[in-house]
Order: structure tokens, then sequence, then C-alpha cells
């Protein structure tokens, strides 16, 4: 395999209802990342498009609809999906067609409009539940993720402060990003005060439906040097999907996410996560997910990131920064562009153009999370300064 | 060249639509479905409506699994030994919910749990609501609960059958 | 191994539906072009003069170069019909009381074909290579719509 640099990125604002169309999103989004490296569309050898359900937008084939946006017409272009987990998963793909020595340029671009989609988004997560074993009990997605976060905080012991910090944090962080929907000034109060959805779930520890699209271009070991001079290097990626039977697992712990970041360190020579990993870019869909996930990463022990949350070690001048971009919890959620835009974070991060968010250093290593389906799939992107031995 | 400071897109306001400043279209997917529950699901809802709880046994895994399925996702075998579980559980997980999936306010909360099933392999549970009627500060995890069945009659091959899981009472149904 | 079904009452189908329907926005370009439809009975359409291609109706990007479109210009409302479909049926399958006649319009002055319906009295007028131009809804009834415009009549 080639090694693979990521040498541009470019992300639209998240908001809640974009005037853009869905196309018009994914352009800006496309001509951003291509504009920060100086490439064109014709440069481009192929184009990965990432987007999750096409019942949001209200596209059928989305990928191809929203080929002319993405900078794929007449390219090889593919689409792909994994629901949530989609916005890493996507340049899980681009970074394949690259290291094949199949291409030398990829553009990746992730993009979702959920605004358009009434009366709630929710009306297409409905469908995610058997429809004959659970759908007639009249569920929807608050359910799964509320249970998740009991059996989370009943296995370890964790309290709903514990989990509210993450809010505080992530809103307070997306203060400094210039295309954030929800950044805030919280206190752990206000968050726990907050409406009730579905217990232990308070509103301040939901994430927005959001629309926007975000783009990484990627490039092969000897193009990317010739693009720029900071290329942010892949080092490794994994992917894990768990059974769809989810009633019949342990939800307190993701054994995916597990598996998908070994996949990950293991590629990237990472023997212990929480010393050779200087930030985190976690899903964090609901607060409990950041924490849950930094376990699943190896970050730390079993029980333990409310821990690292509440010592202020996971701030952005902490020892392991994470979510220092607001995550999904501030700059928004629109689905796949909002794993991308964990993506571009960590890009920015390493090169140090993160501005206002900037970790000092700056950092060296840093990975992605994205996470989706059926509490099932766990993407994972490990990125650094440093070009990979193999 | 560092993310720019400026970045497009353009947010909306709900008088943008009510004054007609952007223009819009409404339309809805035509989506009708009927789904099949299958062979192994029929089964489980044929045992509903007997009013047992069946699961499947995967023998090479030493796993009973609720509901029956046809194959067992770990070994890849294909299972046909389908064995009656008991009616009683365990609450591995519950939530209590306020809102319907449009955000509308519930009049009366409900409380979704996983239930793990008695006979069935630790951990192996399945989606159903507790007793409504329960208050929801002294539901826990570990709580032992039980199914509260339809009348025989408007049984149909459902998983509705079962109304609710209520509490089991201490002493009872051992 | 699928075994047999033994009674029908094993089989049992779900209805359901998935309750959405979908709030489009036109985007910046496509609100200029639908609102010359409705102001003007005019189709806008926008120039790239790198690709010398004009699209109709107007666009925000060029999706051959990638550049963001700002200009936009009239063209007119009349063309050669290039390829014609006469409908007859809806989309449950049940024949229409009238059939509805399809063309894809080549309009002077812009790239590619602009599908609406013809308007002809017999079906052997709606003719590959026939000249048509836009007959549009009085003003009042307009409502900044592809509907704004009734149908293309030939000349
Ligand atoms: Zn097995
Ligand atoms: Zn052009």
């Amino acid at each position: 395999m080639r090694r693979v640099a990521i040498v541009g990125a470019g992300m639209t604002k998240f908001v809640r209802r974009a005037h853009e169309t869905a196309k018009e999103l994914t352009f800006e989004a496309s001509r951003l990342a291509l504009e920060s490296c100086g490439m064109k569309r014709q440069d481009l050898g192929c184009v990965v498009h990432g987007t999750a359900p096409d019942a949001f937008d209200g596209f059928h084939m989305k990928g191809e609809f929203l080929l002319d946006g993405s900078g794929g017409f007449g390219k090889p272009y593919m689409r792909c999906y994994v629901g949530g987990g989609t916005g890493v998963f996507a340049p899980i793909h681009g970074f394949l067609h690259v290291a094949s020595g199949l291409f030398d340029t990829c553009l990746v671009v992730c993009e979702e409009k959920m605004s358009s989609c009434q009366p709630h988004p929710q009306g297409a997560f409905i469908s995610i539940f058997d429809h004959t074993t659970e759908r007639p009990l009249g569920p929807n997605l608050l359910w799964i993720f509320a249970l998740e976060m009991n059996r989370y905080m009943s296995v370890h012991g964790i309290k709903l402060e514990d989990i509210a910090r993450v809010s505080v944090k992530n809103k307070g962080n997306a203060l400094d990003h210039p295309s954030a929907q929800l950044g805030e000034k919280l206190t752990v109060e206000q968050v726990l005060q907050s409406e009730i959805m579905a217990w232990p779930v308070h509103r301040l520890m939901v994430s927005p439906t959001s629309d926007g699209a975000a783009a990484v271009i990627l490039a092969a070991e000897g193009v990317a040097e010739k693009l720029t001079d900071k290329p942010v290097w892949i080092q490794g990626v994994g992917w894990n999907l768990d059974t769809a039977y989810w009633t019949n697992r342990d939800l307190y712990y993701p054994e995916y996410v597990e598996k998908a970041a070994r996949m990950a360190y293991g590629m990237a020579g990472i023997r212990e996560p929480s010393k050779e990993i200087n930030f985190a870019e976690p899903y964090d869909p609901f607060a409990y997910k950041e924490l849950h996930h930094m376990e699943g990463l190896l970050l730390c022990g079993k029980g333990e990131a409310p821990r690292l949350t509440a010592d202020g070690v996971t701030a952005r001048t902490g020892n392991l920064p994470t979510c220092p971009s607001g995550g999904l919890l501030g700059v928004g959620n629109p689905i796949a562009a909002a794993g991308m835009m964990k993506v571009c974070e960590l890009f920015w991060q390493c090169r140090g153009e993160a501005g206002k968010r900037q970790i000092p250093g700056p950092p060296k290593r840093g990975v992605a999370q994205a996470w989706g389906d059926l509490m099932q799939v766990g993407t994972v992107l490990v990125v650094g300064s440093e070009k990979p031995k193999t | 060249m560092s993310q720019p400071s400026q970045t497009p897109g353009t947010a909306l306001r709900a008088e943008d639509f009510s004054s007609g400043r952007v223009i819009t279209v409404r339309d809805r997917l035509f989506t009708r479905y009927a789904w099949d529950a299958g062979v192994a699901i029929g089964r489980y809802l044929a045992g509903l409506r007997r009013g047992v709880i069946l699961g499947s046994r995967c023998p090479k895994c030493d796993r009973t699994v609720v509901p029956v399925r046809s194959f067992c996702e770990r070994c890849f075998s294909a299972l046909v030994d389908e064995v009656p579980l008991t009616d009683r559980g365990t609450v591995n997980t519950f939530s209590v919910t306020y809102v319907t999936w449009d955000m509308k306010k519930l009049e009366k909360p409900l409380i979704p749990a996983v239930i793990e099933i008695e006979g069935a392999s630790k951990g192996c549970g399945i989606l159903h609501l507790l007793d409504p009627d329960l208050d929801p500060k002294t539901v826990k995890v570990g709580m032992r609960v039980r199914a509260v069945w339809k009348g025989t009659r408007s049984r149909e091959g459902a998983i509705t059958d079962i109304r609710h899981f209520a509490r089991l009472e201490e002493g009872a149904g051992a | 191994m699928i075994p047999h079904v033994e009674t029908n009452q094993d089989l049992r189908a779900w209805p359901g539906d998935i309750p959405v329907e979908h709030l489009y926005t036109a985007g910046p370009a496509g609100d200029a072009a639908l609102r010359a439809m409705k102001e003007r009975a005019a189709l806008l359409g926008s120039r790239c003069n790198a690709c010398a291609v004009t699209y109709v109706p107007a666009r925000y990007f060029c999706e051959r170069c990638f550049a963001r479109l700002n200009e936009t210009v009239d063209v007119p409302a009349r063309g050669i019909v290039k390829a014609v479909a006469v409908v007859s049926e809806d989309r449950d399958r049940k024949p229409l009381r009238k059939p509805v006649v399809l063309g894809l319009v080549a309009l002077e002055g812009a790239t590619g074909v602009f599908l609406h319906r013809l308007g002809v009295k017999k079906l052997d007028q709606a003719k590959v290579g026939a000249r048509v131009e836009a007959v549009w809804k009085p003003p009042e009834e307009r409502t900044g719509s592809v509907e704004d415009l009734l149908h293309f009549r030939v000349v």
C-alpha cells in the first residue's frame, strides 16, 4: 500500500436550515477543500461521497444526485454509507482508493440536509427498528440512546453531572469554531435543568439536527508533498460492525469501536493509545457518547472517561484534548458531514491552523471516530504529522 | 492556508419560509410497505399468540438467543431448535420517555426497557415496555419483571400480545 | 434450507410507512430562476464563460469547471423539440383521461435540453424537430414554480 496524506480541507457552516440546496452545500465544501491546496476539480483522480439515509434530504440515489456538487462529474465516483459512521467511513474509502495505487488524489466529501425532512428527521430514523418485533411498540431514536446511556451509567455508577460536563465542554469549545451552530457558554446546572426528553437524556445533552457539508483532499506520497508543505498523514484506519440483534449484547461498552480502534492502532504502530495519541475527536451526538467512545478507543479504562472529563484532562488545555472542535454537540450534526468535520479538525489541529481552537504543540497525532446504525458501527481514523513507516 | 473564518452556508429562519422570501417545494415520498415477518419471526409470533416467548438454541455456541432466528450470527450455523423460555425477566436498562418521535409531548410517559428473558443466555433480551402505572422513580436496572399478556382472544400473533412487563413481586413466580 | 410454511397463520405481513415528507429549498440560484418565471415570465439561465455553457434554469455552480456562477442571462423561451413522450397512465398505472405529452426542448442559447409538457391538439403535432415556444400562466396564477410555464406550443 502507498502512504496517503490529507492535503486540504473545507466545510460549510452547520445551520439548522440552510438556504443552499444539498448540491450547493456539497459544492461549497468541495470547492473550499480544493482551494485550500490549490487544486482544481480537473486535477482529481477520483471522488468519494459519504451521505446518510436518502430519506433525510428526500432524494433517492442521493449519491448520484449529489455527484455534480461533489466534483465527481465524469470521474470514478463512489458513495459509501454506514449511518452516522459514514463521516469517518468515507475518508477510509478514499484512503483505500489512493493507497491501492489506483488514484493519486481523491476528494472525499460528506453532506446532509436534514431540514428537508418534515415534520422531523426522526420520521426516517423510526424505520431502523425491526418492523415486526420493535416498531409496533412505538420506539423512536431517543429510546436507544436513553437505554444505552442508562446502561452505561448503571454499570459504572456514573452520575448525570459527569455526563453534563461533556455538553458544557463541547458547546463551549464550539464558540471558537467559525462553522458552529450551537456554541454556547453553559453550566452543568443549566444542562441538568434542561427538559428531560427520554430519561436520562436531557435536551442539552443532544446534538441538533443540521444542514451542512465538509470535505478533505487525499493525495499519495510523492504527490502530497507537491500540493502542500504540511501534509497530514493517515497512519491507521479501522472499521467494525456489531450484530444488529442489539438487545442480545451489553450496551455499556462499544466493543465494535474497540475492534475498529485496534485495527487502526495496529496499522499505526500504536501500543499505548492514551500516551501515543495527543488529541481525540470521538463521536458525540449525545453527551455520554463522547465518554463511551473514549473508552472504546482505549484512551482510558472502562468507566474512567467521566473522571478524565471532571479533572480537565479532556479540555483543550488538558493532556488529552477531546472534541476541541466543539463536536457534534456544539458544531452541529449533519450526520455524515459531522464525522467529516472531525476529520477536518484533525487536519487543522495537526497543521497548527485551528485558530482560536488550536491545541498547543501543535499536536503530532490525533484520532477521529464516528458511530452509527443500531449502536453498531465504529469507524476510526488516526492521522499525524509524521509519515507512517510502512 | 488556514480554515477560513467566514464559511459559506446561509441560515434560514421560520419567517423566511412564512413570508415567501425563499421559494420551497413540498413533496411526499410514496413509501407504503408490507414487511414479511419471515420464517423465524413467524414462529416467534405464533408463540406469542399461545402466550409463550420462544428463543433459539445454538448448541455449537452453547447459547440461547431471543427472539427466534434461523441462523446464529456468531458461528453462522442454521438454527433449528426453537425453545420455550419463561415470560419473566430482568430489566437490563430502561428509559422514561416524554416525547414522541416528532417531538410532541406524551400525555403519560412511556417506560421502554431491554428485558433479559429468563431461560435465554445472560445478556439476551428483548425491547418492550414496562407497566406505565409504575412510578418511574421505583424502576431500577436489575428489577425482576413478568409479562402481562392480552386475553387469549385478543392476541393476534404480535409483539403487542404482551401488553407490557410488570414488576414481579417478591416470592411470586419463582 | 427454508422450511415449508404449514399454515397460513405463520404468514404475517406488517403494513407500515416511513412517515416523512420533504420541504425543499431552491437555493439562491433556484430562487432567482423561479422568481423570474413568476415575476417576468422569463427563463433565467447561468452562463459559464470558461466552459462556454449556459445552464437553464440558473445554477449556483458549474459542475464542469467547478466555478461559482454569478452571471445570469435571460434565455428566449423557445426552441426545438428533441424528444417526445406520450404518457397515458398515471403512476399507479391507471389510464389518464387525456394523455400528457412531454418534450425535451433545446432552448435557443442554452446548453442541453429543458423538460416540460408540449401543448398540442393532435398527438402527431408533437414531433421531434418541431419549433415550439413557451405559454405562461397569467401573472396572478404564477407562484414561482416550474408550473408557471403551462407548456410549450408548436409555432
Ligand atoms: Zn452459534
Ligand atoms: Zn464552467
